[in-house]
């Protein structure tokens, strides 16, 4: 079994290989007249050079005795992923529902799941923050924010 | 003689009455961030950053700096009242600060650190004021080469100066390099790796990458955490230090000062760095290095004058060459190009009222700092009884409406939860976030330079090496990726005749 720095190299040598492979329809050029693809290309080639000098450094720790370790164990990894998903939906929702209503249940929902507080506080919370910041943003900073189905 | 006419002119611009508004609201914030643990400085000045498109350039640029050297005031308080650190400039203090508090000195190691911030940030200021003039005027002469090369070396030593392995940092630069590429093709005016999104023409906006690597991955690690965490209670009273306490810790704020001032203009050197070396240099200059750890009032006064001293020497490089040293530079670098102002050695002689106001903003910020943080110390408290489940939500939502109001776009906000996700992997797997960003920023430059300098020379390389500055500039950046690998060539060569 890999280690973490073995697991993680062959992922960013992956995506090395992938931007040289992708930078080559944008046309290298030359050394006199690089063009396009020409920097991405290089840098693709310098990511899978340095993603292999951390599979080596990764290989020495592991003759060391560094055994593949799951980053995730002992953690509460659910909170993060859940609250992940939540911003993904919220991104979403923002333009159809609006500002106040998609961060009025972003809110309501990111304090009732991840460090569940009781019903009056994720009210209270939620209607208060969506308001605050709409006013703070939009009434005095100016600054746009999508109406959406509520129109304002 | 020049320089003092000059700052006047700044003093002018800085003592209008707008902009002291400005100016007393960016440190207000500053100070508010650099207490709340998990909103840095970073995100905070991404999230003002569209509402300060309204104001003029120089009102926008003194806010956005008082919320930087604010939050490093700021920052020392929660880490010696709840020994949480609120900025990451902030975790030597933990070790004696809170000590302090614990014996009944929290009002002391609160007011030495307000006061070692504030005699450290104005020297540093005049530190800045005498040396970046003669600093842009070197830089005039750099070409394209120069600016590769530095550029190059630049990166390099963010890289040689993260904490973990160089490669992975590297690694990191690398992947911010083509992350810098990504837009329309300045030479060709044709799109790369735009997906077809029209948002990506012009690059990847910089403040959702930042709010999202460091804001939400901030958040989404500290989900992982049990969130209970109490409020050492004290009365803080004293805030004044005695005589005895000036005697012990003059000579530490101006050590901490002096070391601040050099670490914060290396590029990746910052606020944490200086308050390390500090802390470091302190403890072994001292004559009862035991006491370090269990309340020493060296050891709040030299790491807190040093970050605020990194704090102001750190805009010397961004001023002057046009390269920013770290992540919330990187920020400034965006800020200043979308105020139509370059930074770089012309920033002096075409923006002055920029320039010298900024600097004339950072001696009344100092003295506005000092004023909020000694007085408003209880106030600061009551914030931070605030519980974490409760404020998280509301970090988030601030990142949210401040990558939404880049462009008015969706893809902003997917982009900054993206980059909140790779943040939190990358945490995970030990690689850091900072080489990457300078990277991204530093991209379109680098590759500029390599271009111009390609096709100015017929694709000659060495023109990189047979000019002087050039050549300096890569034997340093070599010399840095060298220097970790000889201890272990040299022992892995006298370990061969043992084998044999």
């Amino acid at each position: 079994m890999l280690n973490r720095d073995q697991l993680s190299s062959v992922l960013w040598f992956v995506i090395g290989f992938l931007i040289c492979a992708s930078s080559i329809p944008y046309r290298l050029g030359e050394l006199r007249a690089p063009d396009m693809g020409f920097m991405p290309f290089w840098t693709g080639v310098a990511m899978c050079l340095l993603s292999a000098l951390v599979f080596l450094e990764g290989t020495k720790a592991k003759k060391c005795g560094t055994k593949w370790e799951n980053p995730f164990r002992g953690a509460r990894w659910a909170k993060p992923l859940i609250a992940f998903l939540a911003l993904i939906v919220y991104a979403l929702l923002l333009e159809w529902l609006g500002f106040i209503l998609t961060t009025l249940l972003l809110v309501g929902f990111l304090l009732r799941t991840i460090y569940p507080q009781k019903w009056s506080v994720v009210i209270s919370a939620s209607v208060l923050t969506s308001l605050m910041t709409y006013v703070v943003f939009r009434v005095w900073l100016q600054t746009q924010l999508p109406a959406g189905i509520l129109s304002f | 003689m020049e320089h003092l006419s000059s700052l006047m002119g700044g003093f002018a611009v800085a003592l209008q009455p707008t902009t002291l508004l400005f100016c007393f609201i960016g440190v207000l914030i500053g100070t508010l961030v650099g207490i709340l643990p998990g909103l840095g400085p970073v995100a905070a000045i991404s999230l003002l950053l569209p509402t300060t498109l309204a104001v003029s350039p120089v009102n926008a640029v003194i806010m956005l700096a008082g919320i930087y050297y604010g939050a490093m005031y700021g920052g020392s308080t929660t880490s010696i009242l709840l020994n949480i650190p609120g900025e990451a400039a902030s975790v030597v203090t933990c070790l004696d600060g809170y000590q302090m508090a614990r014996q009944g000195r929290a009002g002391i190691a609160l007011g030495i650190a307000a006061f070692g911030s504030f005699i450290a940030g104005t020297l540093s200021i005049v530190g800045m004021m005498l040396i970046a003039p003669p600093l842009a005027e070197m830089a005039l002469k750099f070409g394209p080469p120069e600016y590769f090369s530095l550029i190059i070396c630049g990166v390099t030593l963010v890289t040689f100066l993260t904490k973990g392995s160089m490669w992975k940092a590297l690694l990191m630069a690398a992947f911010g390099f083509f992350l810098g590429t990504i837009g329309i093709d300045v030479f060709k005016g044709e799109s790369r790796f735009t997906l077809g999104l029209p948002e990506l023409s012009d690059g990847l906006a910089l403040g959702p990458v930042i709010m999202g690597l460091f804001g939400v991955a901030e958040v989404l690690s500290n989900l992982e955490e049990s969130m209970e965490r109490s409020i050492f209670e004290t009365r803080i009273k004293n805030l004044l230090p005695t005589l005895k306490d000036w005697s012990a810790s003059i000579f530490s704020i101006l050590r901490g000062s002096i070391i601040g001032f050099l670490v914060g203009v290396l590029p990746g050197g910052g606020g944490v760095l200086s308050t390390f070396a500090a802390y470091a240099i302190e403890k072994r200059v001292s004559k009862h290095p035991e006491r370090f750890g269990h309340g020493a009032i060296e050891g709040v006064a030299a790491p807190e004058s040093a970050n605020n001293a990194a704090s102001t020497s750190t805009f010397i490089p961004l001023l002057t060459l046009g390269i920013p040293p770290n992540a919330t530079m990187a920020i400034f670098f965006g800020a200043l190009m979308i105020y139509g102002v370059t930074p770089g050695p012309l920033l002096i002689n075409e923006h002055p009222d920029i320039f010298w106001g900024l600097i004339a903003s950072m001696y009344i910020g100092n003295i506005l700092l000092l004023a909020l943080n000694l007085p408003l110390i209880g106030l600061w408290v009551r914030i931070l009884k605030v519980p974490y489940p409760i404020l998280f939500p509301l970090i988030l939502v601030f990142c949210l409406i401040g990558s939404y109001c880049l462009t008015n776009s969706v893809i902003e906000v997917l982009s900054m939860v993206t980059f909140g996700l790779i943040g939190y992997l990358l945490r995970k797997f030990d690689y850091e976030a900072a080489p990457l960003v300078l990277a991204m920023v530093l991209g379109p430059r680098l590759e500029t330079s390599l271009r111009r300098s390609l096709l100015g020379e017929q694709g000659d390389l060495t023109i990189f090496i047979t000019r002087p500055i050039s050549a300096g500039l890569l034997i340093v950046a070599i010399s840095l990726i060298v220097i970790p690998l000889i201890p272990k060539i040299r022992k892995k060569l006298l370990a061969v005749p043992k084998e044999e």
